[in-house]
This record gives structure tokens, C-alpha cells and sequence, in this order.
């Protein structure tokens, strides 16, 4: 958020002070335009921390999260990083990634599959990602009425014709509850010191100043039964406040609660090529709480049996109820000692005493495999531990 | 595209020259080294104007070369090639003795069609794409639409399955400028070439990465869908693959074995939680212990890390410096990954990440701050090593009979065949997987016969894990007398188990042979400190005492360290240490006999042996071990002294750290000569060594090194003893299966594997020295690197088989012979527990067992 001055915009994406000192002195790069950025959002009188493309999905995100969307859908989403921040909120059922570049979507849609620690940290809800392939102007029955679809940094890279062809796929077929766009704010360049007519991507059709784009959206709730509110990204210095955010964006909300009922949107139609789609890894919500106050339970006294003998060689150990209760994975449970004591009988591993009040625990196996009981492969020596089970596939990480 | 960054260096290996590229075969040579010492200046410093050709010259020069030279500093193996290690005085390397069986192997046969040749380009972009952005580069060759995507590129060497008709292509980069991609045809991969077998290694990888479902984690392949969750031990157990894919005699295969990860499910901050309710005290230091060196995975980012430190006095609530400005790491979690930390008191974990700069070669460290409650451990701790519930709840899964083990495997080809992705991308490589796993013939060796009193034989039953029935029914060859010359040193708390032991040696030793009685000294002592153990055996040793034996309450590491390095090196005596809660009444009988067997056996006296039908015979084990405290390995070097295994002279060695190659070899083997000669009048003709512990990246270290400066100490004697050299390996991904009727079991013990999954460079073979109650047997791979010898390979396949069985501290056979396993065990008990050089005094006992 803190405007720095910066250099010159064209080369801020050198890595260093080095590279970008030999690109800027170097008259053969400066004309012919490698140096390009991918896209124009900071210059030499602003720069934003953290980088606006955050900022604005960080925004977008929290739009999300305030209305609560299970369903929704990413137009635009090339290398599925918005996607990256979605698949976070737990509340989120089902995305749906599009976009119209399929050996781009091909090289990455592999981006959104469940890594390690989505399988650690199950979600508590179900969510389903899909990578589609195709046109936004097309119409795909599984996006229709969604709770919400996104267009960030989209409008602008359509030619002007077919914004309208968006607006009535989006607004006139797709109805979702709520559609966010964004696009640059054209008033903002001029602390880009562009050149006339230069915009802030070689592939922008336009860009529209805030005037333009809210005529747009008037446009849109005239035709459609939609209202819409603005919003902007990226606050100007505090001595540029008349040029407005440098990214600005609106989300419509429909009016109808329900849609009607003539439209022909109800017959599926799977226009978009599914190039990936995967389910992340849900919580069992069959498993009660008593099931893990069980597990736990076990591995509490397993625990403290083992270091029992480890320590004073007990093959037994007697561990009282109301010690158990104190630790907070298990008093979270809040539950009585009798219960424990019922589910600890249950137990294959664990037996309770007579009185009720304490929990008996095996440390060794009950007969050791005669003769050394020793096990598979490994020789047992009279001081080291005497249990070798080996287990042959496990290794250091 | 050497993507496995690890370079497992091979010094001397060039790259192959196959003889269809006409480029290649140039620049190949002993050259792996020389380019990567001169890189030419990238990068930084880069001059004006000179930008666009700075580049050019060193890509050039290394395009001659192939895959595995460096496309920046840094270097790259090809862990897949092997090199001619095969004596060059061998031309059969296969044994004929023993009844055929037949066998399956988990390998598959991987089918190249017409024995297609792949094609190799370099890459050129104009105007110039800087060689580190090698996701750009890739970026903008994906775009080539005539490659289809059937192409492996690293960003520097492209290869194609198919010869390409143009060679210039323009694509437009996402910024809209139009870049010219040239492609040079450096060389012709032909199929027999290691660089193809690598080429086919990064092609599964993908299969399995990308249309498998599979997740990589270091060099195995996991399915965490398939995760089976073990709550009460709150761990999971990931089933995976570890496959790769090389040349054998039999062609390319692929080999695969099933693996599993374990993953645990409770966070760092709960199992810091759980040490503290446990409360045993010393909690900080407690903590730290526990976590040091411990790998924990982040939830956020999919990171794994190395805990280095736990910072007490850090809590997530502290400010942290970024480039950006100082923040608080809740804040700083909230803001990048929208996490909530919950405990806003608990301590910090810290990492110290090394990394190096890919243009630079600069390395770097860098301080991680992490917070515990987002962390995951991973692995199993020692607590859960030695907690057997966990460890049998575990070994239900992991454990696979051949029956399973075939499904598994089977699973896998058929996951590659249904997937579309799978298909089309081996199709476009001419690939083909084939549908069976191999099938092989093996060869079982009769059962040996141990030798009991008087050279009395008793046949093995082989489909025993052990043949204790003889050794405890039957007398040893020599018993050492110890009579009532034995002291026995215990706490006062342990003055019952003391008598316990002495009333059941007195009734078990004599029943095995062994002249033991129930009068020995005991010593009992007011504490259980080691210092009152070692006074005691100071002040209570004799002139007659043969042996010390010192009851310990709990196997605590540092009282037996002490009382090891007191009766190995300060006051030489052979000592025995047993832990009291094995005289539990149950165990005692059991117990005892196999510790009145060690001692008889640490003394000199003679246990049992097997018939080899040699005279003048050395057996030489050599092993190391690696303290991860210390800088330093020791190497064990064990030689048997007499014909029937079962007396032999150690020595050990010191060398720096990591070290597998022992340096002082030639003083071992002449010392161990020497003494060969006191004791047989005459020195050995035959010197058959076995080396343990030698990864394949130091074959030609250990046979360069090792193996010449043994060959010295040899060439000293006044007539040159034959030699054969061995290299042992225990941890090996084959596995083998025997067909019996319509049914898969383990190949007994003495079964051998000498065809197909053998390498043609080597002269190498399998046996299967065990039998095993559950899952899988693993069989040990023997290379021989010298064979200088009248013996024939079948002689060699036997000895190895028979030195599995005399062991002493294991009443049946093990997985590598006797000579390999007593030297482990010297080496570890003196770089695990002594630190220091014995005392030669001992060097003709088996103390060390």
C-alpha cells in the first residue's frame, strides 16, 4: 500500500540492481521492448506493496468469504492462481477454472490438485476443482446459476464487440448470484507517463476510466436484472488522489432469488472440454467424537506405558483416569471419567481396573516368539531393546 | 532435465558417445569435471551491448555434449549408467549347482519399439532468453505446436522422439514479442546408451508425477488417496512406488517395489504438548532434543524442513523484519495464506536452510522462523521404533507376502495402462510396458548342515527362520570353562535378578555344553551410576576372572558407553551388559542361553561351524560406520583365522567423516596375515574378502582404493595368496518370488539369482540368504570386483551362502556373511560406544558381539 519512488518502470522486473543498471544503459534493449512487463502496474511514482495483482486477489477473496459462494467459477483464470487462493476458504464446495488457452491451461492445471498437506489437513466441506477449456461467450449448463463467477483483469482483453456478448452470457445466460469484474482504471495511467495511446498490456483491447466503466455497469443493471456496487484496488499517492484506484472493479448481485424457469439452460450442455478436475480429501464426518476420544486415549497410555518402560522396565502400566483427564486432548472432550473408563474397556488394547478408576496397559507383547523372540532378519543382543520389528519400507525423509 | 539434482559422482565417466550421433561422439570423454570447472561468466556482470552473445559461447561448446553436462554450474550424474566393473579375467559369470526353481521378479520389461533412436537438439532463442530462466525457456518451446508435446526439455537440450523437419520456429511470448527458436541436432540417443535409459527414467517420472495420481516425495512416489489411517498411533500410512528403470542383461526394466511413507497427523505444537503433559521433567531441553534434526512438513506451503532449533523466547505474537516492513507472523500467516495461528504463546521453531545460487554457485544461509501449530511431523521417532504396538500395527500394512506384493506391482502397470495420458505419451516414445512382471530361473542350494561337537552335522530345516532347535539340544564345538570365574556386578535393588541369572546359566550352559555354574562373585552396588559400576570392576577383577557381566536397570546409552570403554580399553576384558527386565521370569530361560552362548562365544570359545571344503582359506568382512556426532567413521575389519570360521582377529580404522573407504586397508590385511601365519603356520592361498556398506556412486573409489591397497599387502607375501573381492549390498529394490503350484511364496534360503537382473558390466549375483515368518524376503546383491582365483563363480555363490550361518550372536542364518556382520558390529560398538581404538589385546575375541 506504501507508494515508492520508483525507477524506470519498463525494467522493474530486473532481479537486481546489476541486471536492471545493464538493460537500462543498454540502448539495444530499450528499443526494441523485451523488456516489457508482463503487465504496466507500477512506474516510477508509485509501486505497490504487497503487488496489486495480491491486493486485488485478496479483495476478490474477501468478496468470497463475505457472501459465503460455494459455487464458483474463474473466467480468465490462465495459470490458475486465483485458484490458489480459493481452494483455501473452507466454505467452498466447487470451482470451476476457464479459460480459452488450452496448451496453457495443459501446462498448468496441475496447479490445483491436492498437495501434501491438503491430505494432512483434511477440508471439512467437499470441494471439486475443474480446469474447462473454452470461450466465455459459449454457454456451459454447469455453470449456470452459480453463486458467484469472476472475471478479473478480463473485460479488458476482449474486443469491444463482444463486451457485450460477455454481458449477456454472464448476466443474460450464466445468472449467477453475484459476477465480480475488474479491469485498470484508464485515469490512473497517467502516472505511468505512458505514450498516447499506450496501455498498460500489449494485448488490451481498451481500457476504461472509472466515468466509462460505471457507465458499463449502469449498462448492464438496465438490461439485467442486477444491481451492482464499485470498488477500487490500489490507492494512488496522497497527491494523486483525484486519479482514482489504479485497479477498479464491481460486483453485481442479482435480484431474483430464483431464476425463471422458461429458460433453455436447464438442458445440460457440456460445451467446455474438462481437461482436469479433482476432488480434494473431506474429514470422515461418519467418525463420532468418542472414536477419536478413543484413539486418543490409546495413544496417550501407550505413550506413557512405553516410557514406563522404558524407564523402570514395566511391562504393565497402571495409569489413573483423572491423570489422563488433564491433558488437553483429552479434556477437551469433556466427558466423565466413567465414560473414559467405558470406552477404554471397549478397547482392544486396554483394560480397565476393577474400581473403574484406571486403565491398564501392555507394554510388551504377551509372549515373546520363541526362542530369542528376536524377529526377521536382525540378531538381538542382550542390552538393546528386544523388539525388532522391522519396518522395511519406512525411511528417513 | 537431469531433474534429480543430486550428483552421484563417477569420477572418470564420460559422457557415452553412441556411435549414430555424429556430433556427439567429439566432445564426449572423461570430460564430466573439466566443463563443469570452467564455467564461462553468466549472469551477472554481464557488459553492455554484449548481452546478447554473452551466452552463446559455453552453451555451445557443452550442446556437443549430452544430457547429464551441466547447463549452468551445477553438476549432474547419470545415476543410471553402470560402469564395467566385471574382472576382465571372467567370462561366465553363472553358478550351475543346486535344484532349478522357477521365479517372478518385480520387474518389468520395458519394449522399445524397433529400437527407435531418439534425437537431441540444442536450443537457441532469439533475441536471447537468459539461461536461468529456464521456466520461460520452457515456456516458450511448450508452444511449438508440431512438437505436440512430445518433447523433454531442460531448458537448455531438447529431445524428440522423432527427427524434427524444420528447425526454426517463431513463437510470440505472452508480452506479445515474437522470439525465434532455433534447434540444433547435437546427437542421436540410441537405445543401447545410458543417456536412453535416463531419457526413459524422466519419462516415467512424469507418467507417474502427472497421470498416476502419484505424489513425489524425495525419490518414491505416493498415493496419500490410498492413505490407510493408523489414529491411534496418529500416523498414516501412504501406500507408494519406488521404481527405476536400468539396463540388466535381460534389457531395459523397469523395477519397482512398494513402498509406504509414514506421515503423522499430529502437529509439532501437539507433540510438543504431549511431551510436556507427559511431564518428565527438564522440559525445554526435553523439547529439544525431541525435535532437533526432525523434518517437519508446513501446511501452507508443502515445504518440508529441518528443525535446527527451538527458540523459547519467540512467540508468534513477535515482530518479524521483511523487505517489506516488520510484521507479526499471526499477521504475517493471516495475510499470506489466510491461516489463523491459535496459540499465540507457544515457541518458534527455527531452520537453517542452505541454498545456492544457481548462477553464482554462491551458497547461502538463511534463518527460518516457523510456527509449530502449522507444522506437521513426519517420520517415526525412536519412541515409536521401539513402541511394538506401533511398530506391529504398522508392519500389518507394510508387510507384503509375494501373493500381495504381485497385486501391488500388477496395480501399477495397469494404472499406466488405463490412463489415456499414460498411453499416448509411451506411444510417442515408442515405449512399452509389458504386461506380466518377469519371469527368471533360479537356483536353490541344498540346506547346509551345521556342525556341532566333535564335527557332528545337523541339517538345516530351511523353512525355519532359525535352526536354534540344534544349537540348544546339541553341545558346541568348545566350551570356554568359565566355571564359577565369572563377576557379576548389579545395583542392591538388583540382587534377585543376579541370582536368577546364575541359577539359570548353571542350568542352560551345561545343557548347551557350556561349563558354567552357579557361584560366580557378585558385586552388587548402592547406585546405578556408571562410575560405581566401572569402581566396582576396578576393585573386584581378578587374575581369574574370564568375564564381567553387569545388570543394568535400563539400556541407558551413556553407563553402557562407560562400561565398554573401561572393559574394552582401559582394563581389557571381555564384558557383558544385560538389561534386568529381561530376567523377567517368562524370559529368563530363553534369555540366558542365548547370552551364555555370547559369552562363550566372546571368550573363544567355538559356538558351531559349517563344512567348507578349503584348506588355507582367509575370510575377510570389512564394514563401516558413520557417528552423525562425530567427523569421523570407523571402519571394522574382521578375518577369520582358521578353516572353520570360527576364530578371527579384528582390527578397526579411523578415517574422516563419511568416508566409506577405509585408507589403512594394506596395515589391516598384513597385520591380519601375520597373525594367520602364528596361528596356522603358514600363510592363507586363498583371501576371499567381503565388503559391506559401499553405495554404487564409490564402487570405483572402493576398487581404485580398497582394493589395490589390500592387493599391496598381498603382493608382500613371498607367494601371492588368490583373491576375491566382493561387494556386499543388503538395501536393494529386487525382490524375488517362488512359483509353486498356482501359488507365490519367498524362495527358500540358498536360493540364487545369476541371470536377467544381473548387469552385463558386472559380475554379480543374488541370494536369498533367509527365510522370513512375514512379508517379503529381501535377497543380498554380491558384485565381485576380483576374482583372481581357480574358484569357480558357483564355488564363490556357496561360500557366500554358508559364512550366512555362522554368526554366533544368531542362531540361524543372516542376511550377509558371518565376517561382513561381525565387522558391523565391531565398527559400531566402536564408533557408537567407544569412540577410541580397542585395546589390542582383545583383537582374537569376538568381544564386540
Amino acid at each position: 500500500m506504501i507508494p515508492v519512488i520508483r525507477q524506470d518502470p519498463r525494467f522493474a522486473d530486473a532481479e537486481d540492481e546489476d541486471e536492471y543498471q545493464s538493460r537500462r544503459s543498454n540502448p539495444l534493449i530499450r528499443d526494441n521492448r523485451t523488456c516489457r512487463l508482463k503487465e504496466v502496474e507500477s512506474s516510477d511514482l508509485v509501486k505497490f506493496e504487497p503487488p496489486l495483482y495480491i491486493q486485488r486477489y485478496a479483495r476478490v477473496v474477501e468478496h468470497c468469504k463475505t457472501g459465503q459462494y460455494r459455487t464458483i467459477a474463474d473466467f480468465g483464470t490462465a495459470e490458475l492462481t486465483f485458484v490458489q487462493y480459493l481452494k483455501n476458504l473452507d466454505f467452498v464446495n466447487q470451482i470451476f477454472a476457464v479459460d480459452i488457452d488450452r496448451n496453457l491451461l495443459n501446462s498448468q492445471k496441475h496447479r490445483c490438485r491436492p498437495q501434501m498437506f491438503d491430505h494432512l489437513n483434511k477440508r471439512s466441506e467437499p470441494l471439486n476443482i475443474s480446469v474447462l477449456c473454452g470461450s466465455v461467450l459459449e454457454f456451459d449448463s454447469r455453470l449456470h446459476d452459480l453463486d458467484c463467477i469472476c472475471a478479473i483483469e478480463l473485460i479488458e482483453h476482449l474486443q469491444k464487440d463482444d463486451v457485450e456478448k460477455f454481458s449477456a452470457a454472464l448476466f443474460g445466460r450464466y445468472q449467477p448470484k453475484n459476477v465480480i469484474i475488474t479491469t485498470p482504471n484508464k485515469d490512473f495511467n497517467v502516472l505511468f507517463e505512458f505514450e498516447p495511446d499506450q496501455m498498460r498490456h500489449w494485448d488490451h483491447k481498451f481500457e476504461w476510466t472509472r466515468e466509462e466503466f460505471r457507465t458499463f455497469c449502469e449498462g448492464v443493471t438496465t438490461k439485467y436484472d442486477y444491481k451492482f456496487d464499485l470498488f477500487g484496488v490500489g490507492d494512488p499517492p496522497s497527491e494523486h488522489q483525484t486519479v482514482g484506484p489504479c485497479s477498479q472493479g464491481a460486483v453485481f448481485t442479482r435480484q431474483a432469488s430464483k431464476l425463471g424457469s422458461s429458460s433453455l439452460e436447464k438442458f445440460p450442455t457440456e460445451v467446455y472440454e474438462t481437461l482436469y478436475s479433482v476432488d480434494y480429501p473431506v474429514e470422515d464426518k461418519s467418525l463420532t467424537p468418542d472414536y477419536h476420544l478413543t484413539n486418543e486415549i490409546i495413544y496417550q497410555c501407550n505413550q506413557i506405558g512405553i516410557a514406563e518402560y522404558q524407564e523402570q522396565g514395566d511391562e504393565i502400566s497402571v495409569i489413573s483416569i483423572a491423570h489422563l483427564q488433564t491433558f488437553p486432548s483429552i479434556d477437551q472432550y469433556r466427558v466423565s471419567d466413567a465414560h473414559i473408563a467405558e470406552l477404554a474397556r471397549a478397547t482392544e488394547h486396554l483394560r480397565v481396573m476393577e474400581d473403574g478408576l484406571s486403565i491398564l496397559v501392555q507394554n510388551v507383547p504377551d509372549s515373546p516368539p520363541a526362542p530369542y523372540w528376536g524377529f526377521s532378519d536382525e540378531e538381538n543382543d542382550g542390552a538393546g531393546p528386544s523388539y525388532n520389528y522391522h519396518v522395511g519400507a519406512e525411511e528417513l525423509w | 532435465m537431469a531433474s534429480r539434482g543430486r550428483a552421484r559422482g563417477r569420477a572418470g565417466r564420460g559422457a557415452p558417445a553412441p556411435g549414430g550421433g555424429s556430433n556427439g561422439g567429439a566432445a564426449a570423454g572423461p570430460v564430466g569435471g573439466g566443463a563443469t570447472a570452467a564455467p564461462a561468466p553468466r549472469g551477472r556482470g554481464r557488459g553492455r551491448g554484449a548481452a546478447a552473445v554473452s551466452d552463446t559461447p559455453p552453451t555451445e561448446q557443452l550442446a556437443g555434449m549430452n544430457i547429464q553436462a551441466p547447463a549452468g554450474v551445477r553438476e549432474r550424474g547419470n545415476r543410471f549408467a553402470t560402469p564395467l566393473f566385471r574382472p576382465e579375467n571372467v567370462k561366465d559369470t553363472r553358478g550351475n549347482t543346486g535344484q532349478k526353481i522357477d521365479l517372478l521378479t518385480n520387474y518389468f520389461e520395458i519394449n522399445v519399439r524397433d529400437n527407435k533412436p531418439l534425437y537431441q537438439y540444442h536450443v537457441d532463442f532469439n533475441p536471447v532468453v537468459k539461461a536461468d530462466s529456464v521456466k520461460l525457456r520452457k515456456a516458450l518451446v511448450h508452444r511449438i505446436e508440431c512438437l505436440r508435446n512430445r518433447h523433454l526439455f531442460d531448458g537448455m537440450i531438447l529431445y524428440c522422439p522423432d527427427r524434427l523437419n524444420e528447425t526454426e520456429f517463431v513463437v510470440q511470448k505472452k508480452e506479445g514479442d515474437r522470439v525465434t527458436i532455433s534447434m540444433k541436432l547435437t546427437q542421436e540417443v540410441t537405445t543401447s546408451s545410458d543417456q536412453f535409459i535416463q531419457l526413459v527414467n524422466i519419462i516415467f517420472n512424469q507418467i507417474a508425477d502427472r497421470h498416476m495420481g502419484l505424489d513425489r516425495i524425495r525419490r518414491d512416489y505416493f498415493n496419500p488417496g490410498k492413505a490407510v489411517v493408523i489414529s491411534q498411533h496418529k500416523v498414516e500410512l501412504w501406500p507408494g512406488y519406488e521404481f527405476s528403470i536400468r539396463k540388466y542383461s535381460h534389457g531395459v526394466l523397469l523395477g519397482l517395489d512398494v513402498k509406504h511413507k509414514i506421515v503423522r497427523t499430529d502437529t509439532v505444537l501437539s507433540a510438543m504438548n504431549q511431551m510436556v503433559s507427559s511431564g518428565r521433567g527438564g522440559q525445554q531441553e526435553n523439547i529439544r532434543r525431541e525435535l532437533m534434526g526432525a523434518i517437519v512438513i508446513t501446511k501452507y506451503n508443502n515445504k518440508t524442513y529441518r528443525i535446527d532449533d527451538v527458540i523459547f523466547n519467540l512467540s508468534p505474537k513477535d515482530v518479524v523484519q521483511l523487505r517489506s516492513g516488520p510484521i507479526s507472523y499471526v499477521d504475517y500467516y493471516k495475510n499470506n495464506y489466510n491461516l489463523t495461528i491459535r496459540d499465540l504463546n507457544q515457541p518458534l521453531l527455527l531452520s537453517i536452510v542452505k541454498t545456492k545460487d544457481p548462477g553464482t554457485g554462491e551458497r547461502t544461509e538463511k534463518q527460518i522462523h516457523l510456527v509449530p501449530e502449522v507444522c506437521y511431523m513426519t517420520g517415526l521417532t525412536d519412541a515409536m521404533r521401539s513402541n511394538f504396538r506401533v511398530m506391529q500395527d504398522l508392519a500389518q500394512y507394510t508387510k507384503q507376502d509375494p501373493e500381495k506384493k504381485k497385486r501391488t506391482l500388477e496395480e501399477f502397470r495397469q494404472t499406466v495402462e488405463s490412463s489415456t495420458e499414460a498411453r499416448d505419451l509411451l506411444q510417442s516414445w515408442g515405449l512399452e510396458v509389458s504386461p506380466a512382471i518377469l519371469e527368471l530361473d533360479g537356483r536353490k542350494l541344498k540346506p547346509e548342515q551345521i556342525l556341532m561337537k566333535n564335527g557332528q552335522p545337523f541339517p538345516c530345516d530351511a523353512r525355519k527362520e532359525s535352526f536354534d532347535n540344534i544349537t540348544r539340544k546339541n553341545f558346541v564345538i568348545q566350551s570356554v570353562d568359565i566355571n564359577n570365574d565369572y563377576l557379576i556386578i548389579c545395583t542392591s535393588r538388583d540382587v534377585t535378578h543376579s541370582n536368577t541369572f546364575k541359577d539359570t546359566c548353571a542350568k542352560v550352559g551345561p545343557a548347551c555344553g557350556i561349563n558354567i555354574q552357579a557361584n560366580g562373585k557378585v558385586v552388587s552396588i548402592n547406585s546405578d551410576r556408571a562410575n560405581d559400576f566401572i569402581e566396582a570392576i576396578r576393585s573386584n577383577v581378578t587374575s581369574n576372572t574370564k568375564i564381567v557381566i553387569c545388570l543394568v536397570p535400563n539400556d541407558r546409552k551413556d553407563r553402557y558407553d562407560a562400561i565398554k570403554k573401561h572393559c574394552c580399553i582401559e582394563q581389557p576384558i571381555p564384558s557383558q551388559v544385560l538389561v534386568t527386565k529381561n530376567l523377567q521370569p517368562k524370559k529368563a530361560m530363553s534369555v540366558v542361553t542365548k547370552v551364555v552362548l555370547q559369552m562363550n562365544a566372546k571368550l573363544g570359545g567355538e559356538l558351531w561351524s559349517i563344512n567348507i571344503p578349503m584348506q588355507g582359506v582367509m575370510f575377510v568382512g570389512i564394514d563401516t560406520y558413520h557417528d552423525s556426532g562425530s567427523n569421523k567413521s570407523v571402519g571394522g575389519f574382521v578375518a577369520s583365522m582358521n578353516n572353520a570360521c570360527t576364530r578371527y582377529f579384528s582390527k578397526t580404522t579411523w578415517q574422516e567423516s563419511k568416508q566409506e573407504l577405509i585408507s589403512q586397508l594394506q596395515t589391516c590385511t598384513r597385520e591380519a596375515l601375520q597373525q594367520y601365519r602364528k596361528l596356522n603356520n603358514a600363510f592363507p592361498q586363498r583371501v576371499i574378502i567381503f565388503r559391506d556398506g559401499v553405495g554404487d556412486g564409490q564402487l570405483l573409489a572402493v576398487k581404485e582404493i580398497e582394493l589395490e591397497s589390500i592387493k599391496k599387502a598381498l603382493h608382500e607375501l613371498p607367494q601371492m595368496p588368490n583373491l576375491v573381492f566382493t561387494v556386499v549390498t543388503k538395501r536393494i529394490q529386487q525382490r524375488f518370488f517362488q512359483k509353486q503350484g498356482n501359488r507365490l511364496n519367498n524362495p527358500g534360503p540358498g536360493s540364487i539369482v545369476d541371470t536377467k537382473v544381473t548387469s552385463d558390466a558386472l559380475f554379480d549375483f543374488y541370494l536369498v540368504p533367509q527365510s522370513v515368518g512375514q512379508g517379503t524376503v529381501t535377497p543380498t546383491h554380491y558384485n565381485v570386483l576380483a576374482f583372481e582365483t581357480n574358484l569357480q563363480p558357483d564355488h564363490l555363490q556357496q561360500i557366500a551362502f554358508k559364512l550366512c550361518h555362522v554368526y554366533f550372536n544368531w542362531t540361524g542364518t543372516i542376511r550377509v556373511p558371518a565376517v561382513c556382520q561381525y565387522a558391523h558390529k565391531l565398527a559400531f560398538l566402536v564408533g557408537n560406544h567407544l569412540n577410541k581404538d580397542p585395546s589390542p589385546q582383545l583383537a582374537n575375541y569376538l568381544y564386540y558381539l
